[in-house]
Protein backbone atom coordinates (compact mmCIF):
# COMPACT_ATOMS: atom_id res chain seq x y z
CA UNK A 1 0.00 0.00 0.00
CA UNK A 2 1.29 3.45 -0.78
CA UNK A 3 1.29 6.44 1.52
CA UNK A 4 -1.54 8.06 -0.45
CA UNK A 5 -3.65 4.93 -0.40
CA UNK A 6 -3.18 4.62 3.33
CA UNK A 7 -4.22 8.22 3.95
CA UNK A 8 -7.23 7.94 1.64
CA UNK A 9 -8.46 4.80 3.33
CA UNK A 10 -7.86 6.31 6.76
CA UNK A 11 -9.87 9.40 5.90
CA UNK A 12 -12.69 7.23 4.60
CA UNK A 13 -12.68 5.09 7.75
CA UNK A 14 -12.94 8.27 9.87
CA UNK A 15 -15.90 9.72 7.96
CA UNK A 16 -18.23 9.45 10.95
CA UNK A 17 -16.06 11.77 13.04
CA UNK A 18 -16.67 15.48 13.27
CA UNK A 19 -14.75 17.62 10.81
CA UNK A 20 -12.41 18.93 13.52
CA UNK A 21 -11.51 15.47 14.83
CA UNK A 22 -11.02 13.99 11.40
CA UNK A 23 -8.83 16.88 10.26
CA UNK A 24 -6.72 16.63 13.42
CA UNK A 25 -6.16 12.90 12.93
CA UNK A 26 -5.42 13.24 9.21
CA UNK A 27 -2.92 16.03 9.86
CA UNK A 28 -1.21 13.91 12.51
CA UNK A 29 -0.79 10.87 10.26
CA UNK A 30 0.15 12.91 7.20
CA UNK A 31 2.96 14.46 9.23
CA UNK A 32 3.80 11.11 10.82
CA UNK A 33 4.32 9.41 7.46
CA UNK A 34 6.30 12.40 6.23
CA UNK A 35 8.59 12.24 9.26
CA UNK A 36 9.08 8.48 9.18
CA UNK A 37 12.61 7.64 8.21
CA UNK A 38 11.55 4.39 6.56
CA UNK A 39 8.07 4.79 5.15
CA UNK A 40 7.71 1.12 4.29
CA UNK A 41 8.34 -0.10 7.81
CA UNK A 42 6.25 2.74 9.26
CA UNK A 43 3.29 1.74 7.10
CA UNK A 44 3.90 -1.86 8.06
CA UNK A 45 4.03 -1.26 11.79
CA UNK A 46 1.08 1.13 11.78
CA UNK A 47 -1.13 -1.66 10.56
CA UNK A 48 -4.17 -1.28 8.39
CA UNK A 49 -5.87 2.12 8.07
CA UNK A 50 -8.98 0.48 9.50
CA UNK A 51 -7.11 -0.57 12.65
CA UNK A 52 -5.66 2.90 13.07
CA UNK A 53 -9.15 4.37 12.59
CA UNK A 54 -10.58 1.91 15.12
CA UNK A 55 -8.25 3.25 17.83
CA UNK A 56 -9.35 6.78 17.06
CA UNK A 57 -13.05 5.98 16.80
CA UNK A 58 -12.97 4.08 20.09
CA UNK A 59 -11.76 7.23 21.80
CA UNK A 60 -13.60 9.97 19.93
CA UNK A 61 -16.23 8.24 17.84
CA UNK A 62 -19.01 8.29 20.40
CA UNK A 63 -19.19 12.08 20.45
CA UNK A 64 -22.20 12.95 18.31
CA UNK A 65 -21.27 15.04 15.33
CA UNK A 66 -24.86 15.86 14.53
CA UNK A 67 -27.76 15.90 16.95
CA UNK A 68 -28.15 12.22 17.87
CA UNK A 69 -31.24 10.34 16.80
CA UNK A 70 -32.26 9.51 20.31
CA UNK A 71 -35.66 8.20 21.30
CA UNK A 72 -37.57 10.79 23.22
CA UNK A 73 -36.57 14.40 23.63
CA UNK A 74 -32.89 14.08 24.54
CA UNK A 75 -31.11 16.84 26.38
CA UNK A 76 -31.19 19.95 24.24
CA UNK A 77 -28.42 21.62 26.19
CA UNK A 78 -26.10 18.65 25.65
CA UNK A 79 -26.78 18.59 21.95
CA UNK A 80 -26.38 22.34 21.72
CA UNK A 81 -23.05 22.35 23.49
CA UNK A 82 -21.72 19.48 21.37
CA UNK A 83 -22.36 21.44 18.18
CA UNK A 84 -19.53 23.31 16.61
CA UNK A 85 -19.43 27.08 16.86
CA UNK A 86 -20.47 27.61 13.24
CA UNK A 87 -23.51 25.40 13.68
CA UNK A 88 -24.47 27.24 16.88
CA UNK A 89 -24.33 30.64 15.20
CA UNK A 90 -26.35 29.36 12.24
CA UNK A 91 -28.99 27.85 14.52
CA UNK A 92 -29.38 31.06 16.55
CA UNK A 93 -29.60 33.09 13.35
CA UNK A 94 -32.29 30.84 11.87
CA UNK A 95 -34.35 30.98 15.08
CA UNK A 96 -34.11 34.78 15.05
CA UNK A 97 -35.30 35.02 11.44
CA UNK A 98 -38.17 32.59 12.07
CA UNK A 99 -39.25 34.54 15.15
CA UNK A 100 -39.30 37.81 13.19
CA UNK A 101 -41.37 36.19 10.42
CA UNK A 102 -43.89 34.66 12.78
CA UNK A 103 -44.26 37.81 14.91
CA UNK A 104 -46.84 39.63 12.70
CA UNK A 105 -48.96 36.49 12.43
CA UNK A 106 -48.88 36.00 16.19
CA UNK A 107 -49.76 39.63 16.87
CA UNK A 108 -52.58 39.44 14.34
CA UNK A 109 -53.97 36.22 15.74
CA UNK A 110 -53.82 37.36 19.34
CA UNK A 111 -55.18 40.79 18.46
CA UNK A 112 -57.94 39.26 16.36
CA UNK A 113 -59.02 36.76 18.96
CA UNK A 114 -58.79 39.25 21.78
CA UNK A 115 -60.69 41.81 19.79
CA UNK A 116 -63.41 39.30 18.94
CA UNK A 117 -63.86 38.34 22.58
CA UNK A 118 -64.03 41.94 23.70
CA UNK A 119 -66.49 42.67 20.89
CA UNK A 120 -68.78 39.85 21.98
CA UNK A 121 -68.73 40.99 25.57
CA UNK A 122 -69.53 44.54 24.54
CA UNK A 123 -72.42 43.29 22.37
CA UNK A 124 -73.96 41.38 25.24
CA UNK A 125 -73.65 44.34 27.56
CA UNK A 126 -75.13 46.68 24.99
CA UNK A 127 -78.07 44.37 24.23
CA UNK A 128 -78.91 44.02 27.91
CA UNK A 129 -78.56 47.74 28.44
CA UNK A 130 -80.76 48.31 25.43
CA UNK A 131 -83.35 45.96 26.95
CA UNK A 132 -83.48 48.17 30.06
CA UNK A 133 -83.88 51.26 27.97
CA UNK A 134 -86.50 49.69 25.72
CA UNK A 135 -88.69 48.67 28.59
CA UNK A 136 -88.29 52.05 30.23
CA UNK A 137 -89.10 53.77 26.98
CA UNK A 138 -92.10 51.54 26.35
CA UNK A 139 -93.35 52.26 29.85
CA UNK A 140 -93.22 55.99 29.21
CA UNK A 141 -94.65 55.61 25.71
CA UNK A 142 -97.65 53.66 26.91
CA UNK A 143 -98.14 56.08 29.78
CA UNK A 144 -98.15 59.03 27.44
CA UNK A 145 -100.45 57.20 25.04
CA UNK A 146 -102.78 56.59 27.93
CA UNK A 147 -102.75 60.28 28.81
CA UNK A 148 -103.32 61.22 25.19
CA UNK A 149 -106.37 58.97 24.86
CA UNK A 150 -107.73 60.43 28.07
CA UNK A 151 -107.74 63.85 26.44
CA UNK A 152 -109.84 62.39 23.66
CA UNK A 153 -112.68 62.29 26.17
CA UNK A 154 -113.05 65.95 25.43
CA UNK A 155 -113.88 65.09 21.77
CA UNK A 156 -116.62 62.41 21.37
CA UNK A 157 -119.83 63.42 23.29
CA UNK A 158 -121.42 59.93 23.30
CA UNK A 159 -121.26 57.63 26.36
CA UNK A 160 -120.08 54.68 24.34
CA UNK A 161 -117.29 56.80 22.92
CA UNK A 162 -116.25 57.88 26.41
CA UNK A 163 -116.26 54.31 27.63
CA UNK A 164 -114.03 53.27 24.73
CA UNK A 165 -111.68 56.13 25.40
CA UNK A 166 -111.42 55.44 29.13
CA UNK A 167 -111.00 51.72 28.46
CA UNK A 168 -108.21 52.25 25.93
CA UNK A 169 -106.36 54.63 28.14
CA UNK A 170 -106.62 52.20 31.05
CA UNK A 171 -105.19 49.45 28.85
CA UNK A 172 -102.37 51.73 27.85
CA UNK A 173 -101.65 52.66 31.44
CA UNK A 174 -101.65 48.97 32.28
CA UNK A 175 -99.13 48.20 29.55
CA UNK A 176 -97.01 51.04 30.78
CA UNK A 177 -97.06 49.63 34.29
CA UNK A 178 -96.12 46.17 32.91
CA UNK A 179 -93.16 47.56 31.06
CA UNK A 180 -92.09 49.52 34.08
CA UNK A 181 -92.36 46.39 36.20
CA UNK A 182 -90.27 44.48 33.66
CA UNK A 183 -87.68 47.24 33.80
CA UNK A 184 -87.57 47.07 37.57
CA UNK A 185 -87.21 43.28 37.46
CA UNK A 186 -84.33 43.61 35.02
CA UNK A 187 -82.67 46.13 37.30
CA UNK A 188 -83.18 44.08 40.43
CA UNK A 189 -82.17 40.59 39.21
CA UNK A 190 -80.38 40.72 35.89
CA UNK A 191 -78.11 43.67 36.54
CA UNK A 192 -76.51 42.30 39.77
CA UNK A 193 -76.14 38.90 38.07
CA UNK A 194 -74.40 40.53 35.13
CA UNK A 195 -72.10 42.52 37.38
CA UNK A 196 -71.26 39.41 39.39
CA UNK A 197 -70.43 37.32 36.29
CA UNK A 198 -68.18 40.01 34.88
CA UNK A 199 -66.43 40.42 38.23
CA UNK A 200 -65.89 36.65 38.55
CA UNK A 201 -64.59 36.43 35.04
CA UNK A 202 -62.24 39.32 35.63
CA UNK A 203 -60.98 37.82 38.89
CA UNK A 204 -60.38 34.43 37.32
CA UNK A 205 -58.60 36.02 34.39
CA UNK A 206 -56.12 37.91 36.55
CA UNK A 207 -55.58 35.43 39.36
CA UNK A 208 -55.87 32.28 37.25
CA UNK A 209 -52.24 32.37 36.28
CA UNK A 210 -51.09 32.59 39.90
CA UNK A 211 -53.20 29.89 41.56
CA UNK B 1 2.70 -12.48 28.74
CA UNK B 2 2.40 -8.76 28.53
CA UNK B 3 0.34 -6.51 30.71
CA UNK B 4 -2.22 -4.34 28.95
CA UNK B 5 -1.37 -0.70 29.34
CA UNK B 6 -4.03 1.43 30.99
CA UNK B 7 -4.83 4.71 29.31
CA UNK B 8 -3.95 6.72 32.41
CA UNK B 9 -0.54 5.11 32.36
CA UNK B 10 -0.09 6.09 28.73
CA UNK B 11 -1.09 9.65 29.61
CA UNK B 12 1.55 9.71 32.33
CA UNK B 13 4.22 8.29 30.07
CA UNK B 14 3.54 10.78 27.28
CA UNK B 15 3.51 13.71 29.71
CA UNK B 16 6.81 12.53 31.12
CA UNK B 17 8.38 12.26 27.65
CA UNK B 18 7.35 15.88 27.02
CA UNK B 19 8.36 17.16 30.42
CA UNK B 20 11.60 18.83 29.36
CA UNK B 21 11.25 19.21 25.62
CA UNK B 22 8.56 19.85 23.04
CA UNK B 23 8.33 17.12 20.43
CA UNK B 24 6.28 16.20 17.40
CA UNK B 25 4.21 13.05 16.95
CA UNK B 26 6.76 10.81 15.31
CA UNK B 27 9.47 11.60 17.87
CA UNK B 28 7.09 11.11 20.79
CA UNK B 29 6.13 7.70 19.45
CA UNK B 30 9.75 6.68 18.97
CA UNK B 31 10.62 7.89 22.47
CA UNK B 32 7.88 5.81 24.08
CA UNK B 33 8.54 2.76 21.91
CA UNK B 34 12.17 2.68 22.98
CA UNK B 35 11.04 1.44 26.37
CA UNK B 36 7.48 0.23 25.92
CA UNK B 37 5.96 -2.11 23.40
CA UNK B 38 2.98 -0.12 22.20
CA UNK B 39 1.64 -0.01 18.68
CA UNK B 40 2.33 3.18 16.77
CA UNK B 41 -1.37 3.88 16.37
CA UNK B 42 -1.91 3.85 20.12
CA UNK B 43 -0.39 7.24 20.76
CA UNK B 44 -2.43 9.60 18.60
CA UNK B 45 -5.60 9.16 20.74
CA UNK B 46 -3.49 9.75 23.85
CA UNK B 47 -2.00 12.96 22.46
CA UNK B 48 -5.37 14.18 21.26
CA UNK B 49 -7.03 13.44 24.60
CA UNK B 50 -4.30 15.25 26.54
CA UNK B 51 -4.61 18.20 24.19
CA UNK B 52 -8.38 18.32 24.62
CA UNK B 53 -8.27 18.26 28.41
CA UNK B 54 -5.62 20.98 28.52
CA UNK B 55 -2.56 18.99 29.57
CA UNK B 56 -0.83 19.57 26.26
CA UNK B 57 -0.71 22.50 23.92
CA UNK B 58 0.22 22.36 20.26
CA UNK B 59 1.91 24.73 17.88
CA UNK B 60 3.06 24.41 14.31
CA UNK B 61 6.59 25.08 13.26
CA UNK B 62 7.78 24.76 9.71
CA UNK B 63 11.05 23.09 8.92
CA UNK B 64 12.40 22.16 5.49
CA UNK B 65 9.45 23.97 4.01
CA UNK B 66 6.79 21.86 5.66
CA UNK B 67 4.76 22.24 8.81
CA UNK B 68 5.21 20.10 11.89
CA UNK B 69 2.88 20.05 14.86
CA UNK B 70 4.75 20.21 18.16
CA UNK B 71 3.24 19.19 21.48
CA UNK B 72 4.21 20.99 24.68
CA UNK B 73 3.24 20.29 28.25
CA UNK B 74 1.10 22.88 30.05
CA UNK B 75 0.96 23.86 33.70
CA UNK B 76 -2.02 21.59 34.11
CA UNK B 77 -0.08 18.81 32.40
CA UNK B 78 2.82 19.24 34.85
CA UNK B 79 0.41 19.06 37.78
CA UNK B 80 -1.17 15.89 36.37
CA UNK B 81 2.29 14.39 35.83
CA UNK B 82 3.22 15.04 39.48
CA UNK B 83 0.06 13.30 40.59
CA UNK B 84 0.53 10.40 38.17
CA UNK B 85 4.04 9.82 39.56
CA UNK B 86 2.73 9.69 43.13
CA UNK B 87 -0.11 7.38 42.05
CA UNK B 88 2.35 5.13 40.24
CA UNK B 89 4.64 4.73 43.25
CA UNK B 90 1.69 3.73 45.41
CA UNK B 91 0.28 1.42 42.71
CA UNK B 92 3.65 -0.25 42.17
CA UNK B 93 4.04 -0.86 45.91
CA UNK B 94 0.59 -2.42 46.10
CA UNK B 95 1.22 -4.76 43.15
CA UNK B 96 4.67 -5.75 44.32
CA UNK B 97 3.38 -6.47 47.78
CA UNK B 98 0.91 -8.89 46.24
CA UNK B 99 3.31 -10.37 43.70
CA UNK B 100 6.23 -10.73 46.14
CA UNK B 101 4.60 -11.48 49.49
CA UNK B 102 7.86 -12.67 50.99
CA UNK B 103 9.06 -9.15 50.64
CA UNK B 104 11.45 -7.38 48.33
CA UNK B 105 11.01 -6.78 44.61
CA UNK B 106 13.25 -7.85 41.81
CA UNK B 107 14.61 -4.30 41.46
Amino acid sequence: MSREEFLQQLEHALRTLSVDERESAMQYYRDYLNDAEDIESALHSLGSPQDVAADILREFGSVPTAPARRKGTGDFRERFSSMELGQKILLIFLIGVAAICILPVCVGAVGGLGGALIGIVICIVVVLFAAFLIFLALAFAFFLAGLATLFCILAPPTFAGSVIVVGTSLILFGLSLLCFAAFLWLCRTLLPAMVRTVANFGRRLFSGGVS
Amino acid sequence: MSYPIASTLLDAVVLSVLEHKDLYGYRITQGVRQNLDVSESTLYPVLRRLQKNGCLATYDRSSDGRNRRYYSITGLGRAMLRQYRLDWVEYRQQIEYLLFPEGGSQQ
